[in-house]
């Protein structure tokens, strides 16, 4: 397993193993939410503070603009996911 | 333009009413108590429950606002998306389990389950009320802009009609039949939405040869109205206003593409230019107000970049306030979702925190899915040969139509049942928040179950009533900008009390009405005094408005925040 792939399943075992079904849910949705908020975050910046960073066309012609617009909804579906199976993952555990 | 009805249209229309009506009678039969009305007695099953989250959050403002914003402006309106969709992380990861372990029938009931404090019931209870109110107007606009095309009525006709159902589904019966109806329309506005953006990508676009000329609407000083010069009407010596949204050149010098691929649709408009329209308005000595619409011819690299939109235009400029207007919206976007009354009120339907979870995680895919085809209709708009130069609310509606009448009535009496979902859960929330929070707690009256939801119902009526009024006054706003101004009111009120009593033992009952008073109070009073408010609303210059940006959240939300801690600390201190 690579090295951040390592630290996020031990930052995982850590919130699963060492709190209550409710505290360990609201932290795993936090660490999660935070996730989120770095890319949100870096999108809104970046079109308040250097707008013309969406003009440009990386790749198949599409602009950052609609990537980057795209890429924040298809995460937050991933991360919801990522939560929802963790979550029953430990209710079943338990 | 004049927008005749047809047979068939007014024909789907009714159906589509009427079903709902009639499902809305029947499933009303069986809720009687409280538990009943305000919650569904807790027996949503999770999956209806979370399609019906998208049906209650996937307003008017979604459909027809985000749509119309994209078809005149290009890209801008997505960030209206992409910001309401950035919402429902904050309600899945943060909200949502706690809300359902706290709370009963309201909102109120989660922030009041440490406290049993009428001071809260009060203060949470109106700031559900003014919220919810804000939320009404654009939703009403949408209905009203809607039976124009659709029926051929007044905009007025269209606000009054959608009222008078909504008060009816409401008061027969309450969260069970809102429930399935948001189900209903949900599933319909995600399916044919898709259907649509198949049909714009099989389409594709088409060079328009003709040059597009200037419009004019004059209204005259006795109240007529003339287009380019002529009076308004299809016979001899009259006129109508020129259906827009054209493509001037494509690639390579292409009169045509054929179908396209979901990528290649944006990487062909990047490279093409499109014929946008701008407005300016003058009055001439005899009184009379002529709007002039000009064609401005866009390259695609353009429409599809942010910072187009007269509200967005800012984040291209060096003006610090400008910037701050607009991170301030994609802020109280991010968290309005999490604070608004009539979603968090759909985490009472559903048995258990697991299923709350579940059902939230059904809705983000809903309304994501949404959300991603909101720029291909949006797009598929502006390139259609179909809107109305007037009215950028009816893009979605005007596009359907230009593909097949059929798909026209139904794209419309969906977006009219999207009107009816909405509407009756901010009518819900309302009602609850009157019989629940307000009369049920704060007046010492020991209410019983059949008088709370007895008033619940008259404050349906009310509430609907103020609806209809306020939608017939806002009819010439865009719906999704309405609506940005209600997510920042609902994030600066509701918020920082909701955020701050899951995370901190310290909050006091004194800190929550506190934040919740001052957060509401601070919000609507800056957007009552801003520049958007002075010039669409009292007809005043922007100049001369009180504060120095439009968009309240950066300031009233932090507000919020520091006014809780604040209080908590001084009131801990003399407890």
């Amino acid at each position: 397993m690579s090295y951040p792939g390592a630290v996020c399943k031990g930052l995982l075992r850590i919130i699963l193993s060492d709190a209550s079904m409710k505290s360990r849910n609201s932290l795993l949705g936090l660490v999660l939410f935070s996730l989120y908020l770095v890319l949100y975050g870096g999108f809104v910046l970046l079109n308040t503070f250097w707008p013309e960073t969406m003009d440009a066309t990386p790749f198949a012609g599409v602009n950052v603009a609609i990537w980057y617009g795209f890429g924040l909804i298809l995460a937050a579906f991933l991360l919801a996911i990522v939560y929802g199976f963790l979550c029953k993952a430990a209710e079943d555990d338990k | 333009m004049i927008h005749n009805p047809t047979f068939m249209a007014v024909a789907i229309f009714l159906l589509f009413v009427g079903f709902t009506l009639g499902l809305s009678f029947y499933l009303g039969r069986r809720a009687k108590s409280s538990a009943g009305y305000f919650a569904a007695h807790g027996q949503i099953p999770w999956f209806v429950n979370g399609v019906a989250f998208a049906g209650d959050y996937l307003s008017a403002a979604s459909f027809l606002g985000i749509c119309g914003m994209i078809a005149f402006h290009g890209y801008d309106g997505f960030l209206y998306s992409i910001g309401y969709l950035a919402g429902w992380v904050v309600a899945l990861f943060v909200v949502a389990e706690p809300m359902k372990r706290l709370g009963k029938f309201t909102f109120a009931d989660a922030l009041n389950s440490r406290f049993d404090s009428p001071g809260i019931k009060l203060a949470v209870g109106l700031s559900t009320l003014a919220v919810s109110v804000f939320y009404l107007i654009p939703q009403m606009v949408g209905a009203g802009a809607l039976v124009k095309p659709l029926l051929g009525l007044d905009h007025w006709v269209g606000v009054t009609l959608v009222g008078a159902v909504v008060i009816f589904i409401v008061v027969t019966a309450g969260m069970v039949s809102t429930t399935w109806v948001q189900f209903l329309k949900g599933s319909l506005l995600v399916v044919f939405s898709a259907v649509m953006t198949v049909m714009i990508l099989e389409r594709g676009f088409e060079v328009d040869p003709t040059t597009p000329e200037p419009q004019t609407v004059t209204i005259t000083a006795d109240g007529k109205e003339l287009i380019n010069g002529l009076p308004l009407g299809n016979g001899p010596g009259e006129a109508t206003l020129r259906p827009i949204g054209t493509i001037s050149h494509l690639p390579h010098g292409e009169a045509t593409t054929g179908p396209l691929g979901p990528i290649e649709f944006f990487s062909t408009l990047q490279q093409s230019e499109v014929v946008l329209w701008t407005s300016t308005k003058t009055t001439s000595e005899d009184g009379s107000v002529t709007t002039t619409y000009s064609p401005k011819p866009t390259p695609g690299s353009q429409v599809l970049r942010p910072g187009e939109h007269p509200k967005f235009k800012g984040i291209r400029s060096d003006q610090f306030f400008e910037k701050l207007n607009f991170l301030s919206l994609m802020l109280a976007l991010f968290c309005g979702t999490a604070s608004l009354p009539h979603i968090l009120i759909r985490y009472y339907t559903v048995k258990d925190e697991a299923a709350a979870r579940k059902s939230t995680i059904v809705g983000i895919g809903c309304i994501g899915f949404f959300y991603v085809l909101t720029l291909y209709m949006g797009l598929g708009a502006m390139t259609s040969g179909a809107m109305d130069v007037t009215n950028s609310n009816l893009a979605a509606p005007l596009l359907a139509k230009s593909m097949s009448e059929m798909l026209f009535a139904i794209i419309s009496a969906i977006a009219f049942t999207t009107v009816l979902g909405t509407v009756s859960g901010l009518i819900l929330a309302s009602a609850g928040a009157v019989a629940h929070d307000l009369l049920g707690s704060f007046s010492g009256i020991k209410l019983t179950d059949h008088e709370q939801v007895r008033i619940a119902k008259i404050a349906s009526v009310a509430v609907g009533a103020i609806a209809i009024v306020l939608g017939i006054l806002f009819e010439k706003l865009n719906v999704s900008y309405l609506v940005g101004w209600a997510f920042s009111v609902a994030a600066s009120a509701n918020l920082p009390s909701l955020v701050m009593l899951l995370f901190w033992q310290g909050v006091t009952k004194q800190g929550i009405i506190a934040a919740v008073v001052v957060g509401m109070i601070s919000s609507l009073a800056w957007i009552l005094l801003s520049a958007d408010t002075f010039s669409a609303v009292y007809g005043l210059p922007a100049e001369n408005a009180l504060v120095p940006f439009s968009q309240p959240g950066i300031v009233t939300i932090p507000l919020g925040f520091a006014t809780l801690i604040l209080v908590s600390l001084l009131t801990r201190v003399k407890a």
